[in-house]
Protein backbone atom coordinates (compact mmCIF):
# COMPACT_ATOMS: atom_id res chain seq x y z
CA UNK A 1 0.00 0.00 0.00
CA UNK A 2 1.55 3.36 -1.03
CA UNK A 3 1.64 6.36 1.26
CA UNK A 4 -0.44 9.37 0.26
CA UNK A 5 1.28 11.69 2.76
CA UNK A 6 4.93 11.62 3.78
CA UNK A 7 6.59 14.19 6.04
CA UNK A 8 10.29 14.41 6.86
CA UNK A 9 11.48 16.51 9.81
CA UNK A 10 8.49 18.82 9.43
CA UNK A 11 8.95 21.82 11.72
CA UNK A 12 6.79 24.88 12.13
CA UNK A 13 6.89 27.64 14.72
CA UNK A 14 4.76 30.67 15.44
CA UNK A 15 7.29 33.16 16.74
CA UNK A 16 9.37 31.38 19.37
CA UNK A 17 6.66 28.80 20.04
CA UNK A 18 7.27 25.52 18.20
CA UNK A 19 4.04 23.93 16.97
CA UNK A 20 5.40 21.04 14.93
CA UNK A 21 8.76 19.60 15.88
CA UNK A 22 10.66 17.35 13.48
CA UNK A 23 7.54 15.42 12.55
CA UNK A 24 8.15 12.24 10.55
CA UNK A 25 4.95 10.65 9.40
CA UNK A 26 3.52 8.36 6.74
CA UNK A 27 -0.20 8.19 6.02
CA UNK A 28 -1.22 5.25 3.82
CA UNK A 29 -3.70 5.59 0.98
CA UNK A 30 -7.26 4.28 1.22
CA UNK A 31 -7.68 4.71 5.00
CA UNK A 32 -9.79 6.82 7.34
CA UNK A 33 -7.29 8.37 9.70
CA UNK A 34 -8.14 10.21 12.91
CA UNK A 35 -5.81 13.05 13.85
CA UNK A 36 -6.29 13.41 17.59
CA UNK A 37 -4.76 15.73 20.13
CA UNK A 38 -5.48 18.45 22.69
CA UNK A 39 -6.03 22.10 21.76
CA UNK A 40 -2.92 23.81 20.43
CA UNK A 41 -1.02 20.62 19.65
CA UNK A 42 -0.60 21.44 15.97
CA UNK A 43 -3.39 19.49 14.26
CA UNK A 44 -4.80 22.47 12.35
CA UNK A 45 -1.32 23.72 11.47
CA UNK A 46 -0.42 20.31 10.06
CA UNK A 47 -3.63 20.19 8.05
CA UNK A 48 -3.08 23.71 6.69
CA UNK A 49 0.41 22.70 5.53
CA UNK A 50 -1.03 19.68 3.71
CA UNK A 51 -3.76 21.83 2.16
CA UNK A 52 -1.19 24.34 0.89
CA UNK A 53 -2.39 27.20 3.08
CA UNK A 54 0.87 27.52 4.99
CA UNK A 55 4.14 27.49 3.11
CA UNK A 56 6.39 28.89 5.80
CA UNK A 57 7.82 25.72 7.35
CA UNK A 58 11.02 23.67 7.28
CA UNK A 59 11.37 20.03 6.39
CA UNK A 60 9.70 18.15 3.58
CA UNK A 61 6.07 17.36 2.87
CA UNK A 62 4.93 15.11 0.02
CA UNK A 63 1.38 14.44 -1.05
CA UNK A 64 1.15 11.69 -3.65
CA UNK A 65 4.88 12.16 -4.15
CA UNK A 66 4.76 15.92 -4.75
CA UNK A 67 5.37 18.97 -2.57
CA UNK A 68 2.27 21.10 -1.86
CA UNK A 69 1.41 23.09 -4.96
CA UNK A 70 -1.04 23.28 -7.84
CA UNK A 71 -1.11 19.50 -8.43
CA UNK A 72 -1.64 18.57 -4.76
CA UNK A 73 -4.42 21.15 -4.44
CA UNK A 74 -6.19 19.43 -7.34
CA UNK A 75 -6.16 16.08 -5.47
CA UNK A 76 -6.74 17.36 -1.93
CA UNK A 77 -10.22 18.30 -0.71
CA UNK A 78 -9.94 20.46 2.39
CA UNK A 79 -12.62 21.39 4.91
CA UNK A 80 -11.39 24.05 7.34
CA UNK A 81 -12.78 24.58 10.80
CA UNK A 82 -14.27 27.94 9.88
CA UNK A 83 -16.76 28.81 7.17
CA UNK A 84 -14.99 30.40 4.23
CA UNK A 85 -17.71 30.88 1.68
CA UNK A 86 -18.90 34.36 0.73
CA UNK A 87 -22.15 34.83 2.56
CA UNK A 88 -23.83 36.75 -0.27
CA UNK A 89 -23.55 33.70 -2.53
CA UNK A 90 -26.35 31.22 -3.01
CA UNK A 91 -25.73 27.52 -2.56
CA UNK A 92 -25.85 26.86 -6.30
CA UNK A 93 -23.35 29.73 -6.90
CA UNK A 94 -20.90 27.92 -4.65
CA UNK A 95 -21.59 24.64 -6.46
CA UNK A 96 -20.80 26.44 -9.75
CA UNK A 97 -17.57 27.77 -8.25
CA UNK A 98 -16.51 24.27 -7.19
CA UNK A 99 -17.48 22.83 -10.58
CA UNK A 100 -15.48 25.60 -12.29
CA UNK A 101 -12.23 24.99 -10.46
CA UNK A 102 -12.32 21.30 -9.58
CA UNK A 103 -12.52 18.85 -12.46
CA UNK A 104 -13.36 16.04 -9.99
CA UNK A 105 -16.44 17.77 -8.51
CA UNK A 106 -19.57 15.60 -8.78
CA UNK A 107 -22.47 18.02 -9.31
CA UNK A 108 -25.22 15.36 -9.21
CA UNK A 109 -23.95 13.86 -5.97
CA UNK A 110 -23.79 17.32 -4.39
CA UNK A 111 -27.32 18.20 -5.53
CA UNK A 112 -28.61 14.89 -4.14
CA UNK A 113 -26.96 15.40 -0.76
CA UNK A 114 -28.14 19.00 -0.51
CA UNK A 115 -31.67 17.81 -1.12
CA UNK A 116 -31.32 15.06 1.48
CA UNK A 117 -30.16 17.62 4.05
CA UNK A 118 -32.95 19.98 2.96
CA UNK A 119 -30.56 22.76 2.02
CA UNK A 120 -32.21 24.89 -0.71
CA UNK A 121 -29.98 25.65 -3.71
CA UNK A 122 -31.29 29.17 -4.18
CA UNK A 123 -30.86 30.24 -0.56
CA UNK A 124 -28.13 32.75 0.28
CA UNK A 125 -25.57 31.53 2.79
CA UNK A 126 -26.07 34.57 5.00
CA UNK A 127 -29.61 33.44 5.72
CA UNK A 128 -28.44 30.00 6.86
CA UNK A 129 -27.48 29.05 10.40
CA UNK A 130 -23.85 28.19 11.17
CA UNK A 131 -24.72 24.50 11.22
CA UNK A 132 -26.38 24.70 7.82
CA UNK A 133 -23.38 26.55 6.34
CA UNK A 134 -21.04 23.90 7.72
CA UNK A 135 -23.16 21.16 6.16
CA UNK A 136 -23.05 22.94 2.79
CA UNK A 137 -19.26 23.15 3.02
CA UNK A 138 -18.95 19.52 4.06
CA UNK A 139 -21.15 18.35 1.19
CA UNK A 140 -19.18 20.36 -1.37
CA UNK A 141 -15.87 19.01 -0.05
CA UNK A 142 -17.04 15.38 0.09
CA UNK A 143 -18.53 15.52 -3.42
CA UNK A 144 -15.11 15.80 -4.98
CA UNK A 145 -13.38 12.59 -6.09
CA UNK A 146 -10.20 13.60 -4.32
CA UNK A 147 -7.28 11.37 -3.31
CA UNK A 148 -7.02 13.00 0.11
CA UNK A 149 -9.82 14.53 2.14
CA UNK A 150 -8.68 16.75 5.01
CA UNK A 151 -11.48 17.54 7.43
CA UNK A 152 -10.63 19.86 10.32
CA UNK A 153 -13.14 19.42 13.13
CA UNK A 154 -16.11 18.57 10.88
CA UNK A 155 -18.33 17.87 13.90
CA UNK A 156 -17.70 21.01 15.93
CA UNK A 157 -20.77 23.13 16.51
CA UNK A 158 -23.06 20.36 15.29
CA UNK A 159 -25.80 18.85 17.42
CA UNK A 160 -25.46 15.15 18.45
CA UNK A 161 -28.21 13.98 16.11
CA UNK A 162 -26.55 15.61 13.11
CA UNK A 163 -23.13 14.19 14.03
CA UNK A 164 -24.12 10.62 13.13
CA UNK A 165 -25.64 11.82 9.89
CA UNK A 166 -22.48 13.73 9.00
CA UNK A 167 -20.24 10.77 9.82
CA UNK A 168 -22.40 8.51 7.69
CA UNK A 169 -22.25 11.09 4.90
CA UNK A 170 -18.45 11.13 5.11
CA UNK A 171 -18.26 7.35 4.85
CA UNK A 172 -20.78 7.08 2.05
CA UNK A 173 -19.57 10.04 0.00
CA UNK A 174 -15.84 9.66 -0.05
CA UNK A 175 -13.99 7.83 -2.79
CA UNK A 176 -13.13 4.37 -1.32
CA UNK A 177 -9.58 4.39 -2.73
CA UNK A 178 -8.92 7.77 -1.09
CA UNK A 179 -7.69 8.74 2.33
CA UNK A 180 -9.70 10.75 4.84
CA UNK A 181 -7.70 12.64 7.46
CA UNK A 182 -10.09 13.87 10.10
CA UNK A 183 -9.33 15.85 13.24
CA UNK A 184 -11.71 15.97 16.15
CA UNK A 185 -12.09 16.24 19.91
CA UNK A 186 -15.24 14.10 19.80
CA UNK A 187 -13.28 10.85 19.73
CA UNK A 188 -16.12 8.79 21.20
CA UNK A 189 -18.38 9.68 18.25
CA UNK A 190 -15.74 9.19 15.59
CA UNK A 191 -13.87 6.15 16.85
CA UNK A 192 -16.13 3.62 15.17
CA UNK A 193 -15.22 4.82 11.65
CA UNK A 194 -11.47 5.18 12.08
CA UNK A 195 -9.05 2.73 10.47
CA UNK A 196 -5.91 4.42 11.82
CA UNK A 197 -5.16 7.05 14.44
CA UNK A 198 -2.41 9.60 14.88
CA UNK A 199 -2.23 11.05 18.36
CA UNK A 200 -0.36 14.34 18.54
CA UNK A 201 0.92 16.17 21.55
CA UNK A 202 3.01 19.33 21.75
CA UNK A 203 4.06 19.24 18.13
CA UNK A 204 5.10 15.61 18.11
CA UNK A 205 3.53 12.25 17.42
CA UNK A 206 2.73 10.47 20.65
CA UNK A 207 1.11 7.41 19.13
CA UNK A 208 0.23 6.21 15.63
CA UNK A 209 -1.10 2.99 14.15
CA UNK A 210 -4.15 0.90 13.35
CA UNK A 211 -7.09 1.75 15.61
CA UNK A 212 -8.05 -1.91 16.20
CA UNK A 213 -4.47 -2.89 17.05
CA UNK A 214 -4.12 -0.01 19.51
CA UNK A 215 -7.43 -0.90 21.19
CA UNK A 216 -6.39 -4.57 21.48
CA UNK A 217 -2.91 -3.76 22.72
CA UNK A 218 -4.08 -1.36 25.41
CA UNK A 219 -7.32 -3.06 26.30
CA UNK A 220 -9.33 0.14 26.14
CA UNK A 221 -11.01 2.44 23.65
CA UNK A 222 -9.18 5.22 21.84
CA UNK A 223 -11.26 7.76 23.77
CA UNK A 224 -10.16 6.28 27.13
CA UNK A 225 -6.55 6.09 25.96
CA UNK A 226 -6.64 9.74 24.86
CA UNK A 227 -7.96 10.85 28.23
CA UNK A 228 -5.18 8.93 29.99
CA UNK A 229 -2.37 10.24 27.76
CA UNK A 230 -3.49 13.86 27.96
CA UNK A 231 -4.78 13.90 31.50
CA UNK A 232 -4.46 17.41 33.04
CA UNK B 1 -8.14 29.23 -14.81
CA UNK B 2 -7.18 32.93 -15.02
CA UNK B 3 -10.47 33.74 -16.71
CA UNK B 4 -12.43 31.83 -14.07
CA UNK B 5 -10.59 33.61 -11.25
CA UNK B 6 -11.31 36.98 -12.85
CA UNK B 7 -14.95 36.14 -13.46
CA UNK B 8 -15.56 35.18 -9.84
CA UNK B 9 -13.60 38.12 -8.46
CA UNK B 10 -15.34 40.52 -10.88
CA UNK B 11 -18.61 39.38 -9.35
CA UNK B 12 -17.35 40.02 -5.83
CA UNK B 13 -15.91 43.47 -6.51
CA UNK B 14 -18.65 44.44 -8.97
CA UNK B 15 -21.29 44.09 -6.28
CA UNK B 16 -19.69 46.91 -4.32
CA UNK B 17 -18.11 49.13 -6.97
CA UNK B 18 -21.02 49.12 -9.40
CA UNK B 19 -23.18 50.80 -6.73
CA UNK B 20 -20.56 53.56 -6.36
CA UNK B 21 -20.37 54.03 -10.10
CA UNK B 22 -24.12 54.12 -10.61
CA UNK B 23 -24.46 56.75 -7.85
CA UNK B 24 -21.58 58.75 -9.36
CA UNK B 25 -22.97 58.71 -12.91
CA UNK B 26 -26.47 59.54 -11.64
CA UNK B 27 -25.11 62.50 -9.65
CA UNK B 28 -23.24 63.85 -12.67
CA UNK B 29 -26.22 63.46 -15.01
CA UNK B 30 -28.62 65.01 -12.50
CA UNK B 31 -26.19 67.86 -12.04
CA UNK B 32 -26.15 68.56 -15.76
CA UNK B 33 -29.93 68.40 -15.94
CA UNK B 34 -30.34 70.59 -12.83
CA UNK B 35 -28.16 73.30 -14.32
CA UNK B 36 -30.35 73.77 -17.39
CA UNK B 37 -33.40 75.37 -15.80
CA UNK B 38 -32.59 77.72 -12.91
CA UNK B 39 -32.52 75.71 -9.69
CA UNK B 40 -29.67 77.23 -7.69
CA UNK B 41 -29.89 75.17 -4.48
CA UNK B 42 -30.10 71.82 -6.21
CA UNK B 43 -27.49 73.04 -8.70
CA UNK B 44 -25.01 73.91 -5.90
CA UNK B 45 -25.60 70.65 -4.04
CA UNK B 46 -25.14 68.56 -7.12
CA UNK B 47 -22.08 70.58 -8.22
CA UNK B 48 -20.49 69.94 -4.84
CA UNK B 49 -21.43 66.28 -5.18
CA UNK B 50 -19.76 66.13 -8.60
CA UNK B 51 -16.60 67.78 -7.25
CA UNK B 52 -16.45 65.32 -4.34
CA UNK B 53 -17.08 62.35 -6.62
CA UNK B 54 -13.82 62.72 -8.52
CA UNK B 55 -11.36 62.08 -5.67
CA UNK B 56 -13.81 59.88 -3.73
CA UNK B 57 -14.25 57.52 -6.64
CA UNK B 58 -10.53 57.09 -7.25
CA UNK B 59 -9.68 56.69 -3.56
CA UNK B 60 -12.70 54.47 -2.97
CA UNK B 61 -11.74 52.20 -5.87
CA UNK B 62 -8.20 51.81 -4.55
CA UNK B 63 -9.48 51.08 -1.04
CA UNK B 64 -11.89 48.42 -2.29
CA UNK B 65 -9.17 46.87 -4.48
CA UNK B 66 -6.91 46.67 -1.41
CA UNK B 67 -9.63 45.30 0.87
CA UNK B 68 -10.66 42.65 -1.66
CA UNK B 69 -7.03 41.56 -2.18
CA UNK B 70 -6.62 41.11 1.56
CA UNK B 71 -9.97 39.36 2.11
CA UNK B 72 -9.54 37.06 -0.88
CA UNK B 73 -6.02 35.94 0.00
CA UNK B 74 -5.53 36.33 3.73
CA UNK B 75 -9.01 36.60 5.25
CA UNK B 76 -11.66 33.93 5.59
CA UNK B 77 -11.97 33.60 1.81
CA UNK B 78 -8.27 32.79 1.70
CA UNK B 79 -9.15 29.28 2.88
CA UNK B 80 -10.88 28.82 -0.46
CA UNK B 81 -8.64 30.92 -2.76
CA UNK B 82 -5.37 29.47 -1.51
CA UNK B 83 -6.59 25.89 -1.81
CA UNK B 84 -7.78 26.25 -5.41
CA UNK B 85 -5.59 24.35 -7.90
CA UNK B 86 -4.26 27.61 -9.34
CA UNK B 87 -0.77 29.08 -9.10
CA UNK B 88 -0.22 32.08 -6.82
CA UNK B 89 1.02 33.97 -9.86
CA UNK B 90 -2.34 33.59 -11.58
CA UNK B 91 -4.21 34.70 -8.45
CA UNK B 92 -1.98 37.79 -8.28
CA UNK B 93 -2.41 38.47 -12.00
CA UNK B 94 -6.21 38.18 -11.78
CA UNK B 95 -6.32 40.74 -8.96
CA UNK B 96 -3.95 43.07 -10.85
CA UNK B 97 -5.92 42.95 -14.11
CA UNK B 98 -9.20 43.51 -12.33
CA UNK B 99 -7.73 46.38 -10.34
CA UNK B 100 -6.64 48.01 -13.61
CA UNK B 101 -10.10 47.47 -15.04
CA UNK B 102 -11.81 49.14 -12.10
CA UNK B 103 -9.30 52.02 -12.07
CA UNK B 104 -10.00 52.54 -15.77
CA UNK B 105 -13.76 52.59 -15.08
CA UNK B 106 -13.37 55.09 -12.27
CA UNK B 107 -11.11 57.27 -14.46
CA UNK B 108 -13.79 57.28 -17.19
CA UNK B 109 -16.43 58.40 -14.73
CA UNK B 110 -14.11 61.08 -13.35
CA UNK B 111 -13.55 62.30 -16.91
CA UNK B 112 -17.33 62.41 -17.38
CA UNK B 113 -17.64 64.45 -14.19
CA UNK B 114 -14.94 66.89 -15.35
CA UNK B 115 -16.56 67.29 -18.77
CA UNK B 116 -19.90 67.90 -17.07
CA UNK B 117 -18.38 70.56 -14.82
CA UNK B 118 -16.71 72.29 -17.78
CA UNK B 119 -20.01 72.18 -19.69
CA UNK B 120 -21.91 73.71 -16.77
CA UNK B 121 -19.34 76.37 -16.05
CA UNK B 122 -19.03 77.40 -19.70
CA UNK B 123 -22.83 77.57 -20.07
CA UNK B 124 -22.87 79.77 -16.97
CA UNK B 125 -20.43 82.07 -18.80
CA UNK B 126 -17.73 81.52 -16.17
CA UNK B 127 -14.18 82.31 -17.36
CA UNK B 128 -12.23 79.08 -17.39
CA UNK B 129 -8.42 79.09 -17.10
CA UNK B 130 -6.71 78.66 -20.46
CA UNK B 131 -5.73 75.10 -21.13
CA UNK B 132 -2.22 74.38 -22.29
CA UNK B 133 -2.06 75.18 -25.97
CA UNK B 134 0.07 73.11 -28.29
CA UNK B 135 3.39 74.73 -29.01
CA UNK B 136 3.87 73.25 -32.39
CA UNK B 137 0.69 71.35 -33.17
CA UNK B 138 0.62 68.16 -35.19
CA UNK B 139 2.14 64.84 -34.32
CA UNK B 140 4.29 66.06 -31.42
CA UNK B 141 1.11 66.80 -29.44
CA UNK B 142 -0.14 63.30 -30.14
CA UNK B 143 3.18 61.75 -29.10
CA UNK B 144 3.16 63.83 -25.92
CA UNK B 145 -0.38 62.70 -25.16
CA UNK B 146 0.51 59.05 -25.81
CA UNK B 147 3.56 59.37 -23.58
CA UNK B 148 1.50 60.87 -20.76
CA UNK B 149 -1.17 58.19 -21.12
CA UNK B 150 1.48 55.47 -21.02
CA UNK B 151 3.00 57.11 -17.96
CA UNK B 152 -0.44 57.17 -16.34
CA UNK B 153 -0.98 53.45 -16.98
CA UNK B 154 2.46 52.68 -15.54
CA UNK B 155 1.60 54.83 -12.52
CA UNK B 156 -1.65 52.91 -12.00
CA UNK B 157 0.11 49.52 -12.23
CA UNK B 158 2.80 50.77 -9.87
CA UNK B 159 0.14 51.91 -7.34
CA UNK B 160 -1.39 48.45 -7.47
CA UNK B 161 2.02 46.79 -7.06
CA UNK B 162 2.84 48.87 -3.99
CA UNK B 163 -0.59 48.25 -2.39
CA UNK B 164 -0.40 44.50 -2.96
CA UNK B 165 3.21 44.40 -1.77
CA UNK B 166 2.39 46.20 1.48
CA UNK B 167 -0.58 43.94 2.23
CA UNK B 168 1.40 40.79 1.42
CA UNK B 169 4.39 41.93 3.48
CA UNK B 170 2.20 42.57 6.51
CA UNK B 171 0.98 38.96 6.28
CA UNK B 172 4.44 37.40 6.39
CA UNK B 173 5.63 35.67 9.56
CA UNK B 174 7.73 38.68 10.64
CA UNK B 175 4.88 41.15 10.58
CA UNK B 176 1.66 39.15 10.88
CA UNK B 177 1.42 39.91 14.61
CA UNK B 178 1.21 43.65 13.91
CA UNK B 179 -2.25 43.43 12.42
CA UNK B 180 -3.74 44.29 9.07
CA UNK B 181 -3.50 48.06 9.48
CA UNK B 182 0.28 47.76 9.55
CA UNK B 183 0.06 47.50 5.78
CA UNK B 184 -0.98 51.18 5.79
CA UNK B 185 2.26 52.00 7.62
CA UNK B 186 4.18 50.14 4.92
CA UNK B 187 2.24 51.99 2.22
CA UNK B 188 3.07 55.39 3.67
CA UNK B 189 6.71 54.39 4.06
CA UNK B 190 6.89 53.06 0.49
CA UNK B 191 5.41 56.19 -1.04
CA UNK B 192 7.57 58.45 1.05
CA UNK B 193 10.68 56.66 -0.21
CA UNK B 194 9.51 56.61 -3.83
CA UNK B 195 8.49 60.26 -3.69
CA UNK B 196 11.87 61.20 -2.23
CA UNK B 197 13.74 59.28 -4.94
CA UNK B 198 11.64 60.92 -7.65
CA UNK B 199 12.17 64.41 -6.22
CA UNK B 200 15.92 63.95 -5.83
CA UNK B 201 16.33 62.59 -9.36
CA UNK B 202 14.12 65.25 -10.95
CA UNK B 203 15.92 68.00 -9.04
CA UNK B 204 19.55 66.94 -9.39
CA UNK B 205 19.37 65.04 -12.65
CA UNK B 206 16.56 66.76 -14.57
CA UNK B 207 16.34 64.58 -17.66
CA UNK B 208 13.32 65.25 -19.83
CA UNK B 209 11.80 63.72 -22.91
CA UNK B 210 10.95 66.57 -25.26
CA UNK B 211 8.49 66.50 -28.15
CA UNK B 212 9.73 68.97 -30.72
CA UNK B 213 9.62 69.09 -34.49
CA UNK B 214 7.60 65.84 -34.71
CA UNK B 215 10.24 63.70 -33.03
CA UNK B 216 10.85 63.07 -29.35
CA UNK B 217 14.33 63.44 -27.90
CA UNK B 218 15.93 63.28 -24.48
CA UNK B 219 17.32 66.49 -23.02
CA UNK B 220 19.15 67.28 -19.83
CA UNK B 221 17.81 70.56 -18.61
CA UNK B 222 20.54 72.97 -17.65
CA UNK B 223 20.61 73.94 -13.95
CA UNK B 224 21.88 77.43 -13.27
CA UNK B 225 22.50 77.24 -9.51
CA UNK B 226 22.62 81.00 -9.33
CA UNK B 227 19.13 81.28 -10.77
CA UNK B 228 17.96 77.87 -9.50
CA UNK B 229 14.42 78.79 -8.59
CA UNK B 230 13.75 80.86 -11.68
CA UNK B 231 15.04 77.95 -13.75
CA UNK B 232 12.59 75.59 -12.12
CA UNK B 233 9.75 77.96 -12.82
CA UNK B 234 10.52 78.47 -16.49
CA UNK B 235 9.08 76.12 -19.04
CA UNK B 236 11.12 74.92 -21.99
CA UNK B 237 9.76 76.13 -25.33
CA UNK B 238 8.44 72.69 -26.28
CA UNK B 239 6.34 69.91 -24.76
CA UNK B 240 8.41 67.94 -22.25
CA UNK B 241 8.02 65.53 -19.38
CA UNK B 242 10.44 64.11 -16.84
CA UNK B 243 11.48 60.53 -17.57
CA UNK B 244 12.05 59.63 -13.92
CA UNK B 245 8.41 58.98 -13.01
CA UNK B 246 7.88 56.26 -15.63
CA UNK B 247 11.35 54.78 -14.94
CA UNK B 248 10.70 54.55 -11.20
CA UNK B 249 7.28 53.03 -11.87
CA UNK B 250 8.79 50.44 -14.25
CA UNK B 251 11.37 49.51 -11.60
CA UNK B 252 8.61 49.20 -8.99
CA UNK B 253 6.60 46.90 -11.22
CA UNK B 254 9.64 44.80 -12.23
CA UNK B 255 10.78 44.33 -8.63
CA UNK B 256 7.56 44.19 -6.63
CA UNK B 257 5.41 41.75 -8.59
CA UNK B 258 8.01 38.93 -8.57
CA UNK B 259 8.64 39.69 -4.89
CA UNK B 260 4.92 39.48 -4.09
CA UNK B 261 4.68 36.18 -5.99
CA UNK B 262 7.63 34.76 -4.04
CA UNK B 263 6.19 35.89 -0.69
CA UNK B 264 2.80 34.35 -1.55
CA UNK B 265 4.50 31.04 -2.39
CA UNK B 266 6.94 30.85 0.50
CA UNK B 267 6.31 33.32 3.28
CA UNK B 268 2.63 33.93 3.95
CA UNK B 269 -0.26 32.12 5.59
CA UNK B 270 -3.95 32.68 5.90
CA UNK B 271 -4.78 34.36 9.22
Amino acid sequence: MSDIVVTQDLTKSYGIRPVLQQMNLRIPAGRIVGLLGPNGCGKTTFMKILAGLTSDYTGAVYIDGQAPGVYTKSIVSYLPEKTYLKDWMRVRDVMSLFADFYADFDWNKAAELLERFQLPGDMKLKYMSKGMQEKVQLILVMCRNAKLYILDEPLSGVDPAARSVILDTIIRSYNPGSTVLLSTHLIYDVERILDDIIMMGYGQIVMAGEADAIRQQNGRSIDQLFREVFRC
Amino acid sequence: MLGKLMRHELRSTGRILSIFYIVAVATVLLQVLASLPEQPVLDILLTLGTIVIIPALLVGTLVIIAVRYYQNLFGREGYLTQTLPVSKGKVLLSHTLLALFWLFCSALICLLAIVALVFILSSASVDLPETTEPVQGGISDLLYLLYQMGALVLQAVSYIAVIFFCITLSNTRLFIKNGVLFSIVWYIAAYTVLGLINTLLTTFLPVYICFYDNAPFIALQHIDWGGYFSNLMSEPPYLSASIWGPIINCCCIAVLFPLINWMLKKKTSVR
